[in-house]
């Protein structure tokens, strides 16, 4: 038997071959490494001298999927296809093979890893492990099998949800669901798999009552087939809209799960190819690319970030509080910093407030939480316990003078190396780090609200920060498990900015005579979680009042503040906070506030413009076109540079819809020339606010996008 | 004790069950309860009572696991979309679990707790699987003590929980011949074509619309596995399908399969108020434990005690209906009980039939019901064999219902 591969280790002991798959970093199924893993299965079949095979992963991954970016370079059917079913006969040759084969599952088994257990004829998980086909976040389905072969093991109700929703399972679910055939010890795994091996080889495990395909029982009937998927359609329909790929799982399901398996298979496969093919799987595949590219930036290439332990964090408020969460569960010690005890104490209730969800459902026990806290946070009135700090985030009053005053005097207690970190969200940080002798040590870490929840964080560079700096930071950022993008000092940095961009067309439509609920409807129906009016009521009209006094302070007359704006402000309706906004939420359901109706009224009677119906499709071009414009913009200041930050920021920050792949995204598929066209358009019907960036007019002369062709 | 009448029987055709070939089964796309809940409510409107008036639901399955688990009988109800008020009760006898439906509504009517019982069984032997597939799944977990426990090893569970080596063992033990069994079989698919084709199962087969493996739809009006081809010859060029040098084969037992049956019992004046014409009077059960190697020995004590307490004799008995879950079990009964073979399954049997396990006891004793109705007669025993070593027997009386 050949033994000498690349990427599959082979040990034979006692008539079990165990193949030890190693391709680092996380055993991606490339083509290379499942032509090794059939070849070695195939030497295996054909030696006498092996009696049964336990297939394992190396270190905490089995089979981490397919490897994506082979993946995405398939474009036609043909090739997609044909790579498919050369995968399905590697996987039909292990199920139906000769001798018995055992899943040795150490870690992570996601996609093609869980088809090829599945393949399997007995699944041993580690305690832990995580198993499940993840492949609708990629707008794609399970593409070797996992369509069929998971309903025949668990169950189509069991598999509807770990395939439509991609939740995968920890083997201890697993097991329950009987997808796996045992849970073991990490230091069991081997032996509990070379068990069942023996009990293959001695007669006991029979091999032709686990061979998946024939696994029949848990097939629903037809009834109850159409009953499930017509349920399961309807709910999807409601949670995943603009998706694809739910859908065609459910048509997989629909269509197989009969008694001919290979058949299913090429419906999978039909349908697979349909997914891959569409525009949502790239848009998502190259999210799914970008965030694990995300902060890995030619500027700081090589640099070795400094090793944070201890975080100060002054001020214990909202964001505060979220902050903190996250510093100790993602194993830091914490030091609290407010401006007085009761200002402390009230912070530390904040913070176990964010912990309810966890403790409510059982995700962590009250005693784990207390040890944590006694453990790992320590409070404190006086700036001088923060001198170990190595790095500080300050969310205190949005005060430039407050804050600087606070920063000077750290400098003279922190250690030269401490970093000192902003979470303002309007404040130009380049100002901020002015009073500093050491500019270089300040940059802005702008968390999102609720700080334990939003995944996005947004790292700005101020004109002076220090390479080193932005290096720890991105670190420091994956250490708390957020998306770090990096982008540059500027008014309202990138995503407030940004997202503002996206949602200020809305005010020119509606002194155009556009319902506001026509504009919320279009935007919502586009995918964005909420619409401009119901997004002002949230972050509050006052808010974004001032925010926009200071784009057109600091950007300029295109920033101008709308005269509506302006009038809407004045009604004193800031939104939920002052139980009145666009919406009046004092009733039990939301209603046009009145007030605000009225406003609109008299601006569109004085100003002699009638009521104006305008199709989804027009809200949506000229609020995504303010959005472009606004991104060119960003690009010629040098606020950021890279449109798949910019893309990732406004998905992770602002839940613009992933499938829609992002707003420069978007502007690709649209087209910049039509994008130039539409803003000339806006600019003569509603003023500069819409006059195309040179960039944009660049681009569209050129024929250039945002992202390579 | 009041008399207690059979007003109504209805079952499904039986498929034949293949689980290593799924989409050979007919009812492959169908679950047991979907099966029986088609029945119920036609039955009820068949027989002439309401639903309303059903004081009891009795639901017999032998492999209740997986998707045959039926929360105290009270899914297929739910399934039928019957009355809320309807209670009910799952029944495990295995093989004899539907005929154990029948006596405890039969029980529970003549000492005046009931008037109106309905009794149903399924089965489906490709969808939930017998045997040790369902055991090494872990859904079926017998005590590992039992079998390896020397104290309870002379249980030999290991013949006990497979049925073609307790067969083998009573033809060990009884020394009937491969050719007697054979030939029995060939008479059991010879009597079951000839009734199919005088169109005496039309009486009691609802017909079905079942999707097939391959979508399109097929009316299921007749029992899969009776074989018009059927001959000694095919029957001894078949392999022995449980030991080596055995003498059970595929020709000379029940095949598998699935299906569902169903039965309305009620008191005899509930019947004559309501102008319902019924199909026989139960007149006595009996029920009785042989040896579990030996399970096939069963209806022989079972038999006897219904005889007794009837105070009958096996001469009495003008139709036998005999599950033939293996050739050899027909054979001792009739040995035993010295029953003239002539009498006995004459629209065939299980052979041919198919044996729905939990199913099988109301077709045993409706079908019986109807041949004494079709054939005249007065007595009829139907009996059944059960894994684990028991015998369950019914005996009916036709009568005249004058009203």
């Amino acid at each position: 038997m050949k033994t000498d591969y690349r990427t599959v280790r082979v040990e034979l002991k006692d008539g079990i071959a165990v193949f030890v798959l190693d391709n680092p970093p996380v055993n991606q199924l490339s083509g290379a490494f499942v032509r090794e893993i059939a070849d070695a299965v195939r030497e295996a079949f054909n030696d006498g001298a092996v009696k049964a095979l336990v297939l394992t992963g190396t270190g905490k991954t089995f089979i981490a999927g397919a490897d994506i970016t082979e993946i995405k370079e398939l474009t036609s059917r043909e090739e997609i296809l044909k790579l498919l079913a050369e995968n399905n006969r590697f996987l039909n040759a292990i199920e139906t093979g000769p001798k018995p084969v055992i899943a040795a599952i150490n870690g992570t088994c996601l996609g093609g890893g869980l088809e090829l257990a599945m393949a399997c004829h007995y699944r041993v998980a580690v305690k832990g492990a995580e198993l499940g086909q993840p492949e609708v976040q990629l707008g794609l389905i399970p593409g070797a099998g996992g369509t069929q072969r998971l309903p025949r093991l668990i169950g189509l109700p069991n598999a509807l949800e770990m395939i439509t929703a991609g939740k995968s399972v920890k083997a201890e679910k697993a097991l329950a669901r009987t997808l796996v055939d045992e849970v073991a010890e990490p230091a069991a795994l081997l032996e509990t798999a070379c068990q069942a091996a023996r009990q293959f080889i001695a007669g006991r495990f029979s091999r032709a009552n686990r061979v998946t395909r024939y696994r029949c029982d848990r097939l629903p009937s037809a009834a109850e087939k159409k009953a499930l998927l017509d349920f399961t359609r309807l709910m999807t329909a409601a949670k995943a809209k603009g998706y694809i790929a739910p859908f065609k799982a459910i048509e997989a399901f629909e269509k197989g799960l009969g008694y001919d398996i290979d058949a299913d298979l090429a419906v999978e496969a039909g349908l697979f190819a349909d997914c891959l093919v569409s525009d949502v799987a790239k848009n998502l595949i190259g999210i799914f690319l970008n965030t694990r590219a995300a902060g890995r930036l030619p500027r700081i290439e090589g640099l070795q970030p400094a090793k944070i332990k201890t975080v100060a964090m002054l001020g214990g408020g909202v964001m505060g509080s979220g902050i903190v969460h996250l510093l100790l569960t993602g194993g830091f010690n914490a030091v609290l910093w407010d401006i007085n005890a009761a200002a402390v104490e009230k912070g530390v209730a904040s913070i176990r407030g964010t912990f309810d969800y966890h403790l409510k459902n059982r995700k962590m026990k009250p005693e784990e939480l207390e040890a944590m806290i006694s453990g790992r946070l320590k409070t404190t009135t006086s700036l001088q316990e923060c001198r170990e700090a190595d790095l500080v985030i300050e969310a205190v009053l949005e005060n430039m003078q407050v804050k600087q005053e606070i920063w000077k005097k750290l400098e003279a207690i922190c250690r030269p190396e401490t970093i000192f970190a902003t979470n303002t969200s309007a404040l130009p940080i380049t100002e901020m780090a002015s009073v500093l002798n050491d500019p270089g040590r300040m940059i802005g870490l702008h968390f999102f609200n609720p700080a334990q929840r939003m995944q996005l964080l947004e790292i700005i560079c101020a004109q002076r920060t220090a390479d080193a700096t932005l290096a720890s930071s991105v670190s420091f950022a994956r250490a708390v498990k957020k998306i770090p993008i990096v982008v540059n000092d500027g008014p309202g940095f990138y995503v407030s900015r940004q997202l503002l961009g996206l949602m200020s067309g809305s005010v020119y439509l509606m002194a155009d005579g556009v319902d506001a609920a026509a504009i919320e409807a279009a935007m919502v129906d586009f995918g964005m979680p909420m619409g401009p009016a119901a997004l002002s009521d949230l972050t509050g009209i006052d808010i974004n009042y001032h925010v926009n006094q200071t784009f057109e302070h600091r950007l300029g007359a295109r920033w101008k503040v709308h005269p509506l704006t302006e009038a809407i402000y004045r009604t004193g309706c800031y939104g939920r906070k002052t139980g009145a906004g666009y919406m009046d939420y004092r009733g039990a359901t939301p209603v046009p506030n009145p007030t605000v109706v009225e406003v609109v009224k008299a601006y569109l009677t004085a100003n002699g413009v009638a009521p104006k119906q305008a199709s989804a499709q027009q809200i949506v071009e000229l609020m995504l076109a303010a959005a472009i414009n606004e991104a060119a913009f960003m690009i010629e200041e040098g606020i950021c540079d890279r449109p798949q930050d910019m893309d990732l920021a406004m998905i992770y920050g602002t839940g613009f819809p992933p499938y829609r792949g992002g707003i420069l995204r978007y502007a690709d598929a649209w087209g910049l020339a039509a994008v130039y066209r539409k803003l000339l358009e806006l600019e003569k019907c509603y003023g500069e606010h819409f006059a195309p960036a040179a960039l944009i007019q660049t681009m569209a002369e050129s024929g250039r996008r945002f992202y390579p062709a | 004790m009041r008399d207690v009448v059979i007003a109504g029987y209805l079952r499904t055709a039986l498929s034949r069950s293949r689980p290593t070939e799924p989409a050979r089964d007919w009812f492959c796309k169908m679950r047991a309860d979907e099966l029986l809940a088609k029945l119920l409510p036609e039955v009820i409107q068949r027989t002439g009572v309401k639903a309303e008036e059903i004081d009891d639901f009795l639901v017999g399955c032998a492999v209740a696991v997986g998707e045959q688990w039926g929360y105290g009988g009270r899914i297929p109800i739910f399934m039928a979309n019957l009355p809320k008020t309807i209670p009910a009760k799952f029944v495990d006898q295995q093989c004899g679990s539907s005929m154990a439906g029948i006596q405890i509504g039969f029980m529970e009517i003549a000492m005046n707790f009931a008037d109106t019982v309905l009794v149903g069984g399924m089965e489906h032997m490709t969808r939930v699987p017998m045997g040790m597939t369902q055991v090494e799944r872990g859904l079926i977990s017998p005590n590992m003590g039992l079998f390896l426990d020397p104290a309870l090893s002379h249980w030999d569970m290991m013949t006990s929980m497979n049925m073609g080596l307790t067969a083998e063992k009573l033809v060990d033990q009884t020394k009937f011949s491969r050719e007697e069994m054979d030939e029995w079989g060939v008479r059991s698919h010879r009597l079951a074509v000839q009734a199919r084709s005088e169109g005496f199962f039309d009486g009691e087969i609802l017909p079905v619309d079942a999707e097939q493996a391959d979508g399109s739809v097929l009316k299921v009006a007749a029992d899969q596995a009776v074989r018009d081809d059927a001959t000694i010859e095919s029957m001894r060029a078949l392999k022995p399908a449980f030991k080596k040098n055995g003498v059970i084969t595929p020709g000379n037992s029940s095949p598998l399969n699935a299906g569902a049956t169903a039965m309305v019992l009620m008191s005899k004046e509930a019947a004559r108020k309501k102008g319902i014409r019924p199909l026989a009077t139960l007149r006595s059960i009996g029920f009785a434990g042989v040896d579990p190697t030996i399970m096939g020995a069963g209806p022989v004590p079972a038999s006897r005690r219904a005889l007794e307490a009837a105070k009958l004799a096996a001469a009495d008995i003008d139709f036998w209906e005999i599950n033939e879950a293996f050739c050899v079990v027909a054979l001792n009964c009739i040995r035993e009980l010295g029953i003239d073979p002539e009498k006995v399954n004459v629209m065939g049997g299980g052979t041919a039939i198919g044996h729905a396990l939990g199913a099988t006891g109301i077709r045993l004793v409706g079908t019986l019901a109807r041949i004494l109705n079709a054939r005249g007669g007065r007595y009829g025993l139907a009996n059944a064999c059960v894994g684990g070593g028991q015998g369950v027997a019914t005996i009916i009386e036709k009568e005249t219902y004058d009203w």
